[in-house]
């Protein structure tokens, strides 16, 4: 078992029979872009993942959609599967050459792995080789499951299992810790358990202070080649005139989507909008981090169930030092300020919204920029419908779809069904 | 009560009094040099977490059996009500009186 400290093992391309480049080999899942790694001596086959893919929609050379390739899975001489993209003519030296796609599948089921937990425990158990079971992360998959959260993203570098894992689990707000209760937890927001024990007396402390205040959050999500290609800006209406305008950006490299995006802000603006009390306690009960405590004690300011954060257990005594983080105030009004993207005319297979007068106007795109033509789009949360004309575009009126986060279920002309994100402002 | 295992080849079992003895793994090497157990730290932001356990060294006794040290095994903390912590032999020190094993995990 490899610690989590210690750099996540993956493969380099030394392991092939010839290399351009020694490069660790990628893991990708969900939706994700990512450069290609030459394969071939000529320059026909490139790598994007160390494994399978569910498919590879797009594939860019210098800014361009190439034409003339097509994705296979192949063994390579280690008896390993890779996704390949096979081009029909060689790529010239010096270009970029950048696909999109769909990443890693769900070894028991099959399926793309877009959950946070099913991407968290593959990284311990699959490439970390840790033994993680996925029941130890069961709590933190139904969570994320009801809470709609997607992630897509790469890991391409040498960076610490406990790197990664922090990385995928801050992108979406949640935290990872070996010894806590379920590995992982949505924090804030997220669903607790009953108070493990009550704090009402005993060594206890709090302290609050206006650095950790931030009620004005950019969220900025789809990286691609370490730049995000969107953003959503949310804020506290009323925090942002008590406290004065506190802005945080925050960078979240596994979120693909404006919705999740949205999601996240959300309920990270609805801690860090209001004062945070820092509180250490002790006991003797055995709480583990993740676990909640009770706190009804005279020297700290709040009262209620909070999660616990970290601990430090003296054995010799059997005492715990507890921390937590407890919000001071009302929950504040959350106010979408704006969504924009990066100047891009190829996105993945998705939408665009702006508003036209008394309509909303959503044009839908391939993932190669082409409008999805004469596609049936109904707005999940809304149970309205309507077609797409030959430039993508369809029409809601305004007054039936406020801003919001939804959900399109749409049907191409091909039969494909989508499922697609989408950000009203 | 508490005691370590590390998982190497072959496993071992230290232990501060005859009082643990019942609750070992039985057929594994057994040693009367647990000293002490440090602090238990987890944290979701800070390091990842460790721990750090003290034997008794007077004798060279962890110096002859770290010879060939068994880092990169699994070594448990484990008590009466099951694991405390569970993590990998990170490092060893030795000097004339002690021992001290880092634990991560």
């Amino acid at each position: 078992m490899i610690p989590l400290t210690a750099p996540l093992p993956l493969r380099q391309t030394t392991a092939w029979g010839g290399y351009r480049d020694a490069r660790p080999i990628p893991h990708r899942y969900g939706q994700c872009s990512g450069e290609l790694l030459q394969y071939n001596d000529s320059r026909t086959e490139f790598c994007w993942a160390d494994h399978p893919v569910q498919g590879i929609d797009a594939v860019i050379v210098n800014g361009q959609p190439a034409g003339e390739w097509e994705h296979r899975t192949v063994t390579d001489v280690t008896g390993r599967a890779l996704a390949l993209v096979v081009f029909g003519q060689p790529q010239d030296e010096g270009v970029s050459i950048v696909a999109r796609g769909r990443g890693k599948l769900h070894p028991a089921t099959g399926a793309l792995m877009t959950n946070p937990a099913d991407v968290v425990w593959d990284v311990l158990a699959n490439i970390a080789v840790r033994g993680t079971p996925a029941s130890e992360l069961a709590e933190f998959r139904a969570a994320c499951a009801r809470a709609n959260l997607e992630v897509g993203g790469s890991i391409e570098g040498a960076d610490s299992v406990q790197a990664v894992v922090r990385d995928i689990c801050s992108s979406i707000g949640a935290t990872f810790c070996a010894t806590a209760q379920g590995l992982c937890r949505l924090w804030p927001g997220g669903q607790d358990s009953a108070p493990r024990a009550t704090i009402r007396d005993g060594i206890a402390g709090a302290t609050v202070t206006l650095d950790d205040l931030a009620n004005d959050f950019t969220v900025q999500y789809g990286y691609e080649d370490g730049s995000p290609r969107g953003s959503v800006q949310i804020d506290a209406p009323d925090y942002v005139a008590l406290h004065g305008r506190r802005p945080a950006v925050i960078e979240a490299p596994w979120v693909t989507s404006a919705r999740v995006a949205y999601d996240v802000g959300q309920r990270l603006l609805r801690q860090r909008a209001r004062p945070q009390w820092r509180i250490t306690v002790q006991t003797q009960r055995p709480v583990r981090v993740g676990e909640v405590v009770q706190i009804d004690h005279p020297a700290v300011p709040i009262v209620g169930a909070y999660p616990v954060l970290s601990r430090a257990y003296e054995p010799s005594t059997g005492v715990s030092t507890l921390g937590l983080t407890a919000p001071a105030g009302e929950i504040p009004v959350v106010r979408l300020v704006r969504q924009s993207s990066a100047y891009d005319p190829l996105q993945y297979t998705g939408a665009t919204a702006g508003t036209s007068g008394t309509d909303r106007v959503i044009t839908l795109t391939n993932a190669d920029g082409s409008p999805v033509a004469d596609a049936r789009v109904t707005v999940r949360e809304l149970g309205i419908a309507a077609q797409t004309d030959a430039a993508g575009r369809v029409v809601f009126p305004a007054d039936l779809m406020p801003a919001g986060a939804y959900i399109l279920d749409v049907v191409t002309t091909a039969g494909d069904v989508l499922e697609i994100p989408i950000l009203i402002v | 009560m508490i005691w370590l295992r590390i998982a190497g080849s072959p496993p071992r079992q230290f232990y501060a009094t005859a009082d643990a003895l019942p609750h070992l793994v039985a057929g594994e090497a057994r040693h009367e040099l647990l000293r002490s157990v440090g602090t238990i730290r987890s944290d979701v932001e800070g390091e990842s977490p460790n721990v750090s356990v003290e034997l008794r060294n007077e004798s060279g006794q962890c110096t002859a059996l770290f010879a060939l040290p068994p880092i990169g095994a699994v070594a448990e903390l484990l008590s009466e009500d099951g694991p405390v912590f569970v993590g990998v032999l990170h490092d060893i020190s030795l000097d004339a009186t002690s021992c001290t094993l880092g634990i991560e995990a």
